[in-house]
């Protein structure tokens, strides 16, 4: 599910950068933006799917990160310490946009859902039916519950571990799984209600 | 295993995060509830739907933006409109000391002044005096506008006329100009159509005279070669014609020996008396 790149491979093993930029060298910091800016913006892109809003999360994240990463308790623990930087600033710009307009984003949901679930899913242009693909990909994702979208996207794209999860959602394994399955779930549930199954990749 | 593994364990399960032992409980469950099978086949089947959503790229911004937190207080709406309004204040207060500004208000005036104060003049002038020197320089303006609309009158008309002239004159050489080209370029051209006509012609005729020559020679090669054709035919007809008379000559000669032997057979049977008495 996560095929690991020359980039991921020196995102985990940047040890001795993690360390420099602890100690509060400024250069290391830009290198581990440099490394992470990718990971960060794509994870609060699918979890909001809004170019602008995933780059103003990317960027708060390493404004925390310049700032705070002195206070990181160990090395090994930088990646979940990262993933709940982004995290806690999607959940709350998240609340933030509920409650500046609850009953908008309601109304879009709702419709949100309605036109997923009635829109007919066809296209025989194969480049096409893949970027319909994703959009109704982003469209289901978009639909689940925060905690749900969160564990699905940290799992599934970003490649982290149960433990992991737990630890930047500070909440049990179990839990994690519990919202991960149910997650999927709603998933196939809205993915199904358009016809779309694995039979519709190329071979 | 009767007991439904939890989400937890299918979860793990789905992921092969299970041990050995466990997988083969979970494995044996779902073959006892094929519907749940189903369903955790289903979730697979998203998984994979899910890579199809790819990373996107972006470029790294090489400036992140300022903390906002640094901002501080100045994030809070009153204090931003109160110091707004400190600020315009405090530019107005400047601009008027800048520029000397004075407001008076006294016996029902409001006057405003900048810079010095001007001394007043010595004397009063009286309504008609100040009348007449308004219509006085009204006149005088008056008939200074009108020398200059006058001066301004001739000066365009003379010049109006200038150009129009200028005009005419350089109408005329160019329509002379365009009329000598265009007679010019109309007989080159008429000469060249006329050359290029006689050219066509004779061509034509040469080529016509070819093709006729020619036609008239296949037209007598065929003609003789008919004539020969029609004379071979004749002949042949003739010639069975021929054959036909000397066929039927030959018929009638055989019918006639045939005639005359069938007399000479009749006459020769009868008696003699017979014979003689009829002679």
């Amino acid at each position: 599910m996560y095929a690991e790149t020359i980039l991921d491979i020196a995102m985990n093993h940047s040890d001795t950068l993690i360390e420099k930029a602890k100690n509060g060298d400024r250069a290391a910091q830009g290198k581990l933006v440099n490394l992470w800016f990718k990971r960060i913006y794509n994870f609060a892109h699918k979890y909001f799917a809004d170019h602008d809003l995933a780059m103003e999360i990317a960027q708060e994240t390493f404004i925390v990160l310049h700032r705070k990463i002195c206070q990181l308790e160990s090395v090994d623990k930088f990646k979940p310490w990262l993933y709940r930087i982004t995290a806690n600033l999607c959940h709350a710009e998240s609340r933030k946009m509920q409650s500046a307009d609850r009953l908008r984003m309601n109304d879009d949901r709702q419709e949100h859902e309605e036109e997923i679930a009635s829109a007919p899913f066809y296209n025989p242009d194969k480049q096409f039916q893949r970027e319909e693909l994703q959009r109704v990909l982003q469209k289901a994702l978009n639909a689940l519950s925060t905690e749900q979208r969160a564990v699905v996207i940290m799992k599934e794209y970003e490649g982290l571990k149960f433990r992991e999860i737990a630890e930047i959602l500070s909440c049990s394994e179990n839990t994690v799984k519990s919202r991960l399955y149910y997650g999927l779930s709603h998933l196939r549930q809205i993915l199904l209600a358009k016809n779309i199954t694995t039979e519709i990749l190329e071979p | 295993m009767s007991d439904r593994p939890n989400e937890a364990m299918l979860i793990d399960y789905l992921y092969g995060e299970l041990s050995t032992a466990e997988s083969a409980r979970v494995e044996q469950y779902l073959r006892e509830h094929p519907e749940e099978k189903a369903k955790l086949a289903g979730l697979a089947d998203t998984r994979t739907l899910l890579t199809t959503y790819a990373d996107k790229e972006v470029i790294v911004p090489t400036v992140l933006e300022k903390d906002k937190k640094r901002v501080g207080s100045l994030q809070v709406p009153l204090v931003r409109w109160t110091l707004g309004v400190a600020a315009s204040i405090g530019l107005l207060l400047l601009l008027a000391y800048i520029v000397d500004l004075k407001i008076e208000l006294s016996s029902n005036e409001l006057s405003m002044q900048f810079g010095e104060q001007q001394e007043q003049p010595p004397g009063t002038v009286t309504m008609e005096q100040l009348q007449a020197t308004i219509s006085g320089a009204l006149e005088a303006n008056y008939e200074k506008q009108e020398q200059l609309m006058h001066t301004f009158r001739d000066e365009w008309e003379s010049k109006q006329a200038e150009d129009e002239k200028k005009y005419k004159d350089g109408l005329q050489k160019w329509a002379e100009n365009y009329l000598r080209d265009q007679k010019v370029g109309l007989g080159k051209y008429i000469e060249g159509l006329e050359q290029n006509q006689q050219q066509v012609i004779d061509t034509y005729f040469a080529h016509a005279a070819i093709q006729q020559q020619a036609y008239m020679k296949d037209l007598l090669m065929d003609f003789a070669s008919y004539m020969d054709e029609q004379r071979k035919q004749d002949k042949e007809f003739y010639l069975n014609r021929l054959i036909d008379l000397k066929i039927s000559s030959d018929i009638r000669q055989q019918e006639t020996e045939q005639v005359l032997t069938s007399i000479i057979n009749t006459v020769n049977n009868l008696p003699s008396e017979t014979t003689t008495q009829n002679f």
